[in-house]
């Protein structure tokens, strides 16, 4: 029998888009989530992180220098691993429901 | 939509309304509760005839939430942005002769099996969740939905406009719809969505939205598209990406419902850990058609199959989706383990039968070159020189009478009763071995490619036996233009009812490449 080879890993993710706004919603993720980590890949970044993600849209609107409506988080959000525990008018939360 | 009235105090201390603009939650709330409405002179099981005989208890449709809270305002806009950026960049790559500076004409063949493997699967996804929006009696996820119908509309629109770019310089882009129906390989896909929308809207939610929008479409809409990305194929990397940000929608909607139904009742839960079983091992074996694409398509590679595997299935899904799921006692798929096994065999196995049958198929293969040998080898050292390397030294070698100087398998294969694949998957336990299973029922024999196939088989053998196989459909006659005149006429009878003109063969010998050559003549970037 072939041994199968794994080395599994935890974490919440989320796929960002390189684009502008994608580069900033990613910095202000950056400044909000000590320890998050950032995997680049051709197109998009993936942001990873052991416990949450908090993406808070007073961050964001630093970043970018206008008003940004947290629904906006769709034009930018490729995917996701997690669960959106919180989506309101302040915040958006990615984390995943069992704790360990 | 978006304001309401609240009492405030005036200057002079006077009760007055005043307008208020609503939160997120409250204007969600208003749009999915606030528009539905009880019946009262028309019985509610008259409305929903499919909501009870799949065995799925509700006690409480007003428990659902859905955490994007999107209203119809907020979906229209986005969605409008969305499709300006698509055709911005679409009109840029036509305007600018972008097909010209893709990596190599080679890669479009990946692209080829896209349009016509997945982009119909899109309109199909689109009348099922209109049927969802229709049938499921809770006013919320009727509402997601309606929002997923009509973005999995909007993906066939992005996906076809992208690929009608493509057509009028390249093979096998113009008959996707005709050739979803008919050929032999794209009965894979086809079979899986029509499997999928004949269940009932439970299992059809559970299906589609769970376990191939939650655990599969990833590693279709993001290594992949990245992999377009780096290939220089912009249009379709954005309509990956923007398509994929509503599936990003389209997961929480399938965590939800699945847990959602967890929570309602706890007889919901065999059923829908029966129904994750099945899905897995029929999505999985969809998506092996990516992991030919990934690993022999893309001229330029960003991860492997086997990687991709290991972070969007193992740690992402495994790891994470069910660790969570665990307290409502659902365990991970049935056959998950084999995929685990067959991480290192996958992608090589299909790729070899797609190569072995180019003849009839609407894209080009050829065999790796020197280099992409040798990436092959690297990301998988203990398959791919082992087993398949000498399999493409020996391609070389064999001549057929067809175009192309190489080996092609000149006969029909045997296809798995269930996922319509031909049987060619490795054992990984006994790797020299391909798999094959089999059934009697009723006097007849069915053969399957895996355990997993057998098992889906066996629970619904009324279901599966109606299949609508290519290959007993092209001996019983039923996929000829015209009566054959002879024996080699058989082939060339089937491919004129395909509509594959000349869209087949090897790629060093096609029409693609002869052009691809002329348009690159003064440089040197073409593969030879």
């Amino acid at each position: 029998m072939t041994a199968v080879e794994t080395k599994r890993e935890r974490f919440v993710a989320v796929d960002i888009q390189k684009s502008e706004d994608g580069w900033n919603v990613l910095q202000a993720i950056l400044k909000d989530n000590p320890g998050a980590k950032i995997d680049d890949f051709p197109g998009y970044y993936k942001i990873k992180h052991p416990e949450k993600l908090l993406i808070r849209r007073e961050t964001v609107e630093n970043m970018m220098g206008r008003p940004w409506d947290t629904q906006e988080f769709n034009l930018v959000i490729i995917s996701y691993a997690g669960n959106f525990a919180e989506w309101d008018d302040e915040k958006i939360l990615i984390q995943w429901d069992t704790h360990m | 939509m978006g304001y309401t009235y609240v009492k405030v105090k005036n200057k002079g201390g006077a009760t007055v309304m005043a307008k208020k603009k609503l939160t997120l939650a409250q204007k969600y709330h208003i749009y999915t509760r606030g528009l539905d409405w009880e019946p009262t002179y028309v019985n509610k099981k008259d409305i929903y005839p499919y909501a009870e005989y799949e065995g799925i208890k509700i006690k409480d449709w007003n428990k659902w939430e859905d955490p994007f809270r999107m209203t119809v305002d907020a979906y229209w806009k986005y969605q409008a942005e969305k499709d300006r950026r698509f055709y911005a960049i679409l009109d840029g790559f036509i305007q600018n002769q972008g097909h010209l500076t893709l990596s190599d004409a080679r890669y479009l063949n990946s692209i080829k099996l896209f349009i016509q493997g997945v982009t119909p699967l899109e309109y199909m996804a689109h009348r099922g969740f209109a049927f969802v929006a229709r049938h499921l009696p809770g006013a919320g996820p009727r509402t997601a939905g309606f929002f997923q119908s009509m973005d999995e509309l909007r993906h066939t629109q992005i996906e076809v406009h992208a690929g009608s770019n493509f057509n009028r310089y390249y093979d096998g882009f113009h008959s996707m719809t005709h050739m979803h129906d008919r050929v032999w390989y794209l009965s894979v896909p086809k079979s899986y969505f029509d499997d999928a929308v004949t269940a009932g809207p439970f299992e059809y939610i559970t299906a589609i939205s769970f376990s191939f929008e939650y655990a599969l479409t990833n590693l279709l809409f993001v290594p992949f598209m990245s992999g377009a990305a780096y290939n220089g194929d912009t249009p379709t990397m954005t309509f990956g990406f923007s398509a994929q940000s509503d599936e990003s929608r389209h997961m929480t909607l399938g965590l939800q419902v699945v847990k959602f139904l967890l929570e309602q009742h706890e007889d919901n839960v065999p059923i829908i850990q029966a129904w994750i079983d099945k899905w897995w091992w029929r999505g999985y074996r969809l998506t092996s058609l990516v992991a030919a694409m990934m690993d022999y398509m893309l001229p330029k590679r960003v991860m492997s199959w086997k990687e991709s595997f290991e972070l969007y299935i193992e740690d992402q899904i495994l790891e994470g989706l069910f660790r969570d799921l665990e307290k409502y006692g659902i365990r991970p798929p049935l056959h998950m383990e084999h995929s685990i096994k067959e991480k290192e065999f996958l992608s090589h196995d299909v790729y070899w039968i797609l190569f072995s049958f180019t003849y009839a198929a609407a894209f080009h293969t050829w065999i790796p070159n020197e280099a992409e040998m040798e990436w092959l080898s690297e990301k998988y050292p203990r398959t791919f020189n082992q087993y398949y390397r000498p399999l493409y030294e020996k391609a070389r070698e064999v001549k057929t009478p067809l175009p192309g100087d190489r080996f092609y398998y000149l006969s029909l294969p045997q296809l798995c009763q269930v996922c319509q694949i031909p049987m060619g998957f490795s054992d990984p336990d006994d790797p020299r071995n391909v798999v094959q299973r089999h059934v009697e029922y009723k006097g007849e024999v069915y053969h399957f490619c895996s355990d997993g196939c057998k098992w889906i088989f066996e629970r619904e053998p009324e279901k599966y036996i109606q299949s609508w196989l290519p290959v007993h459909e092209i001996y019983k006659g039923n996929c000829f233009a015209e009566p054959p005149k002879g024996p080699d006429d058989v082939v060339p009878q089937v491919l004129r009812w395909y509509n594959i003109q000349t869209d087949n063969f090897d790629y060093f010998v096609s029409e693609d490449y002869k052009n691809w050559k002329e348009w690159h003549k003064d440089m040197a970037t073409v593969v030879v």
